[in-house]
């Protein structure tokens, strides 16, 4: 036997007032509803795990006695970072969308028409009545124009053709007069 | 003169042989889904297990709600007892570890003695009566002087000190099942049993002058 056990030290008394204890017991009746209890609880486990997780969720998190207010703040908070989040990079996918559009894409390219260098050279015509003044000599606004760049076709069509879009010579963008006289 | 029940203090730490399957055919039967069947363990276990909650927090609302969540944990995990020890080691291991974590979340809350809870017959019984007197020969000092007493007393100790001391000298339970509730060996048992009571003799040496 252990000596520890059989301690001489070990006052019997003690031990005597330990056995007191065991008379500590609960009402009667009470097994009866702690069992039931217990089942209960079991069964609310069992109909808490059939439902989905999000629920379980929702619930642990919302309904937390004296928490409410926080997770209602806490929640807002969060729906609103990931509003953003989502507004911030479905923009920039549709930049990053746009751009490659762009690139992708040849720019229009129209064959000039007589017709739509008629019109433009009759835009780049100052009207007569905002013709400067011989009288004053004093120069009314003369509300701005704008021309539209002319484009030819491109030389193959292996090429895109918006390469062949930037200013040049032939290809300046604007018209001359001396377009005008040729023409 | 009416014959009285067996006292809670010849219960021995060995649960009585219980009428019906026993504990393994019941296990496997409510692995299987079979909630009778684990209502008929907690009903053979349940007065022990609340004795340990209640011994460990003298206090009888928490023992009842710690003795719930122990066999409603027991009922989760159930799946994962394998019978390496009884059921009743086992969920006597769950519930001295939840204990523990209560006991540890509410370090700081005045304990509430629920001296109330002594059984009314149990205060007639013939050996509680010889063990009063024994103790107190001038029957100055009340029963409920003598709980209060002594649960102050278990109050003082560690949380492993006391519960060594209830599942040993209350609950009557051998060291080696001790050693495995509590995951120590049984030198540790036997260690932690033996400070422990010197601390109680200290703690009670002037009421037993």
């Amino acid at each position: 036997m252990n000596p520890m056990e059989n301690d001489p030290s070990f006052d019997p008394r003690i031990a005597h007032l330990l056995a007191l204890k065991r008379y500590e017991t609960p009402p009667p009746g009470f097994p009866d509803y702690l069992r039931g209890r217990v089942m209960r609880a079991i069964a609310a486990e069992r109909e808490q795990a059939s439902r989905p997780w999000w629920t379980r969720f929702f619930e642990e998190v919302t309904w937390q006695r004296g928490m409410w207010a926080v997770n209602t703040l806490a929640f807002a908070g969060v729906a609103f970072l990931a509003a953003a989040t989502f507004q911030v990079a479905h923009s920039v996918a549709n930049e990053d969308q746009e751009g490659q559009v762009y690139a992708a894409l040849p720019l229009p390219v129209r064959e000039p028409s007589s017709q739509h260098e008629e019109s433009l050279i009759a835009a780049n015509e100052i009207p007569s009545e905002y013709r400067p003044l011989p009288s004053s000599g004093v120069s009314a606004p003369v509300s701005p124009t704008f021309n539209l760049p002319t484009t030819t076709a491109a030389p193959t069509d292996s090429v895109p053709k918006w390469l062949f879009n930037t200013p040049s010579f032939s290809n300046r963008g604007f018209i001359l007069a001396s377009d005008r006289d040729q023409k | 003169m009416e014959s009285n029940p067996t006292p809670p203090a010849l219960q021995t730490a060995v649960p009585p042989a219980a009428e019906g399957p026993d504990d393994r055919t019941l296990v496997a039967r409510a692995k299987g889904g079979n909630d009778d069947s684990y209502e008929e363990l907690v009903r053979r276990y349940q007065q022990r297990i609340y004795g340990l909650c209640y011994h460990l927090t003298s206090n009888h609302e928490d023992a009842s709600d710690l003795t719930q969540e122990a066999f409603v944990k027991a009922w989760k995990a159930l799946q994962s007892f394998k019978g390496d020890s009884s059921f009743y080691t086992w969920v006597y291991r769950i519930a001295y570890n939840n204990v523990l974590n209560h006991l540890k979340q509410r370090r700081n809350r005045t304990p509430h003695l629920s001296l109330d809870d002594l059984d009314f017959n149990a205060e007639h019984t013939p050996e509680l009566v010889e063990l009063i007197s024994h103790i107190t020969p001038r029957r100055d000092v009340s029963l409920a002087e003598l709980q209060k007493r002594l649960n102050e007393a278990m109050l003082k100790l560690s949380d492993e000190h006391r519960a060594v001391v209830t599942l040993h000298d209350i609950q009557g339970l051998p060291h080696d099942e001790i050693a495995t509730i509590m995951h120590c060996n049984p030198g540790t048992v036997r260690s932690r049993l033996f400070y422990a009571r010197q601390q109680l003799q200290g703690l009670l040496a002037d009421f037993l002058k």
